[in-house]
């Protein structure tokens, strides 16, 4: 349990992390993403948690996952909070894949795909109802 | 026409990705809160669909389109199993190593234009490149998935824009086409 909640948290800063250095840094997108996942898996490849294999394991994948979520643009997902959310679905999709497509390249970025999908598409059902603008009236 | 087949090429991406998420969360145990989680994301998905239905910035693509993105991708799918297969790195240390190389790119732009489309080309060849040797038995796979994902990238190029993922999810599907591939016909 505890794993999976520093999993989802690292996620969360993965994607956050990786949109500030490719756009308010200006690194680019894919610097950004492979910079980013690079520094973690040296890391982890140099010193690995002795207490822990899975999350020696698992933390450089989920990190390398959630920087996908981080390149998303500005035009999609417009603040933070809106990437956190969607590397929050995507840490969900990527703690539920064990055993299924394990071994697939493109596994991390297609949970990625779907974590931004679903919150751009709620965001904009919500922006249709107005429901943004009723809570602000509130 | 072009929009029937914009629409169509739209509707088995979405497809693909439903079916995905099937294998992901209801194909070991389905339990309630899986088949919830299954329901939201796909209407997410669906929500999302209807907002890349617009069709005013439809670009046409040429052979050439298709060949640089299939060269490129190749090349990147190919140095990043080199990297896994005979250095022994792990799949997340040869692609950024080789995410991070490509990322340079762009500073030929002067000398050739079409170099700032070269970081994510090589960046999604990389994640084919990730595949495991349980999947991918050879370099001829990684060669063949490389092409596909060349395709689905030109294919997919007036869909999804700027959504974080696509590259991998289009790496994903030619993966799974070229193991179908080699599982009926090899």
């Amino acid at each position: 349990m505890m794993s999976s909640i520093l999993l989802i948290g690292i996620a969360i800063f993965g994607a956050v992390f990786t949109s500030i250095l490719s756009i308010e840094l200006k690194q680019g997108a894919v610097r950004a993403s492979a910079l980013g996942s690079l520094v973690v898996a040296l890391y982890f490849h140099f010193l690995p948690l002795d207490s822990s294999s899975y999350l020696t394991q698992n933390i450089p994948l989920i990190y390398f996952g959630s920087s996908f979520v981080g390149m998303v643009s500005p035009i999609i997902h417009p603040n933070r909070v809106q990437i956190a959310i969607s590397a929050f679905i995507y840490s969900i999709i990527y703690l539920n894949t064990e055993g299924v497509f394990l071994q697939y390249g493109g596994r991390l970025g297609a949970s990625a795909f779907i974590g931004i999908s679903f919150t751009y598409g709620f965001h904009l059902a919500l922006k249709r109802v107005n429901l943004f603008q009723y809570l602000k009236s509130k | 026409m072009k929009r029937l087949l914009h629409v169509a090429l739209l509707a088995l991406f979405v497809g693909l990705n439903f079916y995905f998420l099937f294998g992901v969360f209801l194909s070991r145990d389905p339990e309630p809160i899986n088949l919830l989680i299954f329901c939201l994301l796909c209407i997410g998905m669906i929500l999302s669909f209807k907002s890349q239905l617009n069709f005013e910035q439809y670009n046409q693509a040429f052979f050439s389109d298709y060949f640089k993105s299939v060269l490129f991708i190749t090349i990147g799918a190919v140095l990043t199993f080199y990297l896994m297969l005979f250095l022994h790195l792990s799949a997340v240390i040869s692609s950024g190593l080789i995410g991070f190389g490509a990322s340079f790119l762009p500073l030929l732009k002067r000398k050739w234009e079409y170099a700032t489309q070269l970081p994510q080309l090589m960046y999604c060849g990389t994640f084919v490149g990730m595949t495991s040797l349980h999947i991918a038995n050879g370099l001829t796979f990684i060669i063949c998935a490389g092409s596909i994902a060349g395709v689905l990238f030109v294919v997919s190029r007036n869909m999804f824009n700027a959504f974080g993922g696509k590259l991998g999810a289009v790496a994903l599907w030619a993966v799974i086409i070229t193991s179908f591939l080699f599982l009926f016909f090899l």
